[in-house]
């Protein structure tokens, strides 16, 4: 028997109110590779903007990303973060 | 997994039922959503950063999400110091985290701020000048930085 860890994605598309920004939740998933019995789940999460660099996420996201974001969402959300007040 | 009860993601805890009078301004009595997990603060507007502590922890409950960070770094210059890396994105109104941090200037007391449909924001500083937080240069002791506090997520 050994443990191996596993990485499956969940992605969240916010509404475009929110400008479509891609949710990610990664769960590191640790399994005896020989029954499959799941031993332990840990999640990490990030968040993706409308023109971020993509080019380190696993394709899925990175499919998802490609598709909610049309140039029209891109340049939006770049306004959008253009006219938020600098100070609280 | 055995021992415990699965909710279906698409089935909320409804407390409809629940005794008491009805607060003003409810807008739901459904709970969806639960989850804890960590992300990864990472700092911008920074010189020749590197970390040896880089932890985010997160805990969310509904639409409200509670993170805690610790980074600790060395960087060698700052323009206006921001954070990335929050597990959700906020909702529609900003929110500011206050921060605890050693090794840098005396009399400033960081505040973290974000604004609306965002996971990321600046350092502020809550003094008498005010403004945004431009840390001066590490050298080769390390700035601990420390914070933690709730902010309102974006529905899915």
């Amino acid at each position: 028997m050994a443990l191996v860890e596993v990485f499956e994605y969940k992605t969240e598309v916010l509404p475009i109110s929110a400008f479509h920004q891609v949710q990610v939740r990664r769960s590191n998933i640790t399994k005896d590779d020989a029954s499959g019995e799941v031993k332990a789940t840990t999640f990490h999460r990030h968040v993706l903007a409308p023109g971020d660099d993509i080019s380190g996420e696993v394709a899925e996201v990175q499919a998802v990303c490609n598709a909610a974001w049309t140039d029209e969402v891109v340049a939006a959300y770049q306004a959008f973060t253009a006219a938020q007040a600098p100070s609280p | 997994m055995s021992g415990f009860n699965t909710l279906a993601d698409t089935i909320p805890i409804d407390f409809s039922g629940q005794s008491g009078a009805t607060a003003a301004g409810m807008t739901a009595e459904q709970l969806d959503h639960y989850e804890t997990g960590a992300w990864t603060p990472a700092l911008t507007g920074v010189t020749s950063i590197t970390y040896s502590t880089q932890v985010g922890l997160y805990t969310r409950i509904g639409n409200i999400v509670e993170v805690k960070f610790r980074i600790i770094s060395t960087f060698t210059q700052s323009t206006i110091l921001t954070m990335s890396g929050l597990p959700f994105a906020s909702g529609d109104s900003g929110f500011a985290i206050p921060v605890s941090y050693q090794n840098c200037e005396s009399g400033v007391v960081p505040t973290f701020y974000s604004g609306s449909s965002s996971a990321s924001g600046n350092f502020y500083e809550l003094n008498a000048a005010g403004g945004n937080w431009v840390p001066p240069s590490t050298g080769g002791t390390p700035l601990y930085l420390v914070g933690g506090g709730t902010y309102t997520v974006q529905d899915v």
